[in-house]
This record gives C-alpha cells, sequence and structure tokens, in this order.
C-alpha cells in the first residue's frame, strides 16, 4: 500500500515536473531571443535563381521591383558587386513587387519565364535598364517579348511560362517571405539571412559582405 | 555501497541528463513555435543551424522530436526507479543508442554540411551521449548486483 502511495507520488511528481517546466519555458521564451523580423525566413534554396559561388558561406539574398527607381541605379551597383565577388559570393534575386507599381507583377512574370530559359540574370538586367520605357507604355507584355527576341528566348514558351501559375506563385512567394522577413522597402538586402538595416547601398553591402566573409 | 544502490544513482543521474536535454529541446521548440532565434553567444551558428532545412521534418521542427525524446527517457528513467524493472533499464539502454545515433548525424549535418555550431544543439547532443553512458553503466551495475545476490 505504502509502496503504491510512493509509485503514485513519484509520477505525479516526475509528470508534474515536465509538465510545469515545459509551460514555464514557452511563457517566457521570447523575450531573451532575437526577434526573427529582420532574418530571412526562407533562405536561398535550389527554387531560387543564383550567381556567383553556390558554395560559398556568404550568401546575399536581394528583393527588389522593377519599377522602382532605387532598385534600378542599386541594380547597377549589383552587377558591379556581383563581378566583383564572383568567385565568393553566392547572389540570390527574389521579387518583391510593390502594390503601388502595376507593371511589376508582370515584368517578375517575364524575369521568372526567362529564368526558365537559363536567361534569369540578363533579363533581369534588361528590364530594370529599360524601367522608364515599359514602365509608361501602354502594353508592357509586348515590351516584355520585345525582351525576350533580343535575349533570343523562345518567344512562344516565354509567353506561356509568363502566363503560368507557377510563375506567379513563385513570385507571390517572394513577396511574402520578403514581407514575413521584415523587409518593408525596395531594394532590400540580406547577407546570410541578416536583413541590412535602412537603405541598401553600394559601400553598405560591400562592407557587409566583406565582415561575414572575415568572419568565416 | 551496493550495487542496486549505485544502479539507482546512475539512473538518477540519467534522468537528470534526460531533463537538461527536455528543457533545451523545449527552449527551441518554443522559439521555433514563437519565431524567435535564442541568443548564440558562444558558437555563434545558431541562425544557420535553426534556419537550415534540416531544422524541421515537413512541418515538425527536429526540437519537438527532440522534446518527445527526452520525455521518454525522462519517463523511462522514472518507470526503473519506481520498478526497478531490468527490462525497463535495457530499454533505456536501446532508446539512448537511438538518440546517440541521431544526435551524432546531427553534430554531422552541423559540422560538415552547414559548417556551423549551435550550442543548443550540441548540449542535446551532449545530454544524449551522457545518458547513453550512464544507462550502460547502470545496466552493468545491474548485472553485477544480480551476480551478488
Amino acid at each position: 500500500m505504502r509502496k503504491g502511495k510512493r509509485s503514485t507520488r513519484l509520477w505525479l511528481c516526475a509528470l508534474s515536473v515536465l509538465s510545469i517546466s515545459a509551460v514555464v519555458i514557452f511563457v517566457f521564451t521570447g523575450g531573451t531571443g532575437v526577434q526573427q523580423k529582420g532574418m530571412l525566413i526562407r533562405p536561398a534554396d535550389a527554387g531560387d535563381h543564383s550567381k556567383g559561388n553556390a558554395q560559398s558561406p556568404v550568401t546575399v539574398v536581394v528583393y527588389s521591383d522593377f519599377q522602382c527607381p532605387t532598385c534600378a541605379d542599386f541594380n547597377k551597383a549589383m552587377q558591379r558587386i556581383e563581378a566583383d565577388y564572383d568567385s565568393r559570393v553566392r547572389f540570390v534575386h527574389r521579387h518583391f513587387p510593390l502594390p503601388q507599381h502595376q507593371y511589376s507583377p508582370l515584368a517578375a512574370f517575364a524575369c521568372e519565364a526567362a529564368g526558365k530559359q537559363g536567361k534569369y540574370f540578363e533579363m533581369r538586367d534588361r528590364l530594370f535598364a529599360t524601367a522608364g520605357e515599359w514602365s509608361g507604355s501602354s502594353k508592357p507584355l509586348e515590351y516584355f517579348e520585345k525582351l525576350a527576341v533580343e535575349l533570343e528566348l523562345d518567344v512562344t514558351q516565354f509567353r506561356a511560362d509568363s502566363a503560368s501559375k507557377e510563375t506567379m506563385n513563385h513570385v507571390v512567394e517572394d513577396f511574402h517571405s520578403a514581407v514575413k522577413s521584415g523587409a518593408n522597402q525596395t531594394p532590400s538586402a540580406f547577407v546570410n539571412n541578416r536583413l541590412i538595416d535602412g537603405e541598401v547601398t553600394d559601400q553598405q553591402l560591400r562592407r557587409t559582405i566583406d565582415e561575414t566573409l572575415k568572419s568565416r | 555501497m551496493k550495487h542496486s544502490r549505485v544502479v539507482s544513482l546512475l539512473v538518477w543521474l540519467a534522468i537528470g541528463c534526460a531533463f537538461v536535454g527536455f528543457l533545451d529541446a523545449t527552449y527551441l521548440t518554443a522559439n521555433h513555435l514563437k519565431g524567435t532565434l535564442p541568443p548564440c553567444t558562444l558558437s555563434g551558428g545558431c541562425e544557420k543551424v535553426l534556419n537550415s532545412s534540416f531544422a524541421s521534418i515537413g512541418p515538425i521542427p527536429v526540437a519537438l522530436l527532440g522534446m518527445a525524446y527526452y520525455v521518454t527517457t525522462c519517463l523511462l528513467g522514472v518507470a526503473y526507479i519506481d520498478r526497478g524493472n531490468p527490462k525497463v533499464l535495457r530499454l533505456m539502454m536501446y532508446v539512448s543508442i537511438v538518440g546517440i545515433v541521431v544526435s551524432g548525424v546531427m553534430v554531422y549535418i552541423q559540422l560538415s554540411v552547414l559548417r556551423s555550431i549551435c550550442q543548443y544543439c550540441m548540449v542535446s547532443a551532449l545530454c544524449c551521449l551522457l545518458y547513453g553512458a550512464l544507462t550502460q553503466f547502470a545496466h552493468i551495475g545491474r548485472l553485477l548486483s544480480s551476480e551478488e545476490s
């Protein structure tokens, strides 16, 4: 009888200690941790368009909007950075089409479609370089097809891919991952999943990359 | 000290290790579910490890599986203390082998694939290892104690 009581007490005690400690940890965790806001919730993966050194311990993920003038300027800097760090860093580009830019999602679809034919970054650079032209056009899709011809893409395939659900989902996923990761402006850049605060500049991104490379 | 008392002491120590592992895994699970990152003061690699594709199996965080593992190991220890059944001790040993193997794989992934160390994951691996060693010693102690009697 006494042994039965001791046994019950032992089990009650063990279960109570486990449950209470779990509840306490769940209630108090979060205050001491770093909020993931500002942390990339979806690290770069095989579904992303990337260039540079795929094995590099440093990954730069840039979110941009094709109709954003700052993004177009920043893309010129990005092209130089990508060339300078080509062998040392992995670069990923993602879409963050802002709601106020009506043609930006279409440009993102066009870029994705070009990516399906292996010309993602070529299309990205052309879309930024010609944003002033297609943004003011009433028929941006025709303009994108013209760019596709210039890049020697299969235009029929390009048209189909631009309108595919898969392409749209990819862009929507990019957009959501930007918002959830705390990006609130374009362009936004993450170096090893950490958001660069404030406006991203050529110098600032280079400095962050250099520091991250040094720490590896 | 009698062998049976040594065995009990070792099992209590194993329960202690499992409990530390449980606290560690619960903390990581809570952080995962709340979308926060625990402070990483010692190793600096928690961010990469805890955000990697290895941190979850589908929608289930690996830390949650760790929690379940440590609850099981704790309760097995309590079951042994309660009943003194050698079969429970043997089961503890088998379960601890599973834990050590899984922890070994996780440590390998951290060192070789991710090339980053998460201090919380290393604490968990250490708990698994100690739990395994203590249950192994307890098992040996149990065998000696049965020979003694």
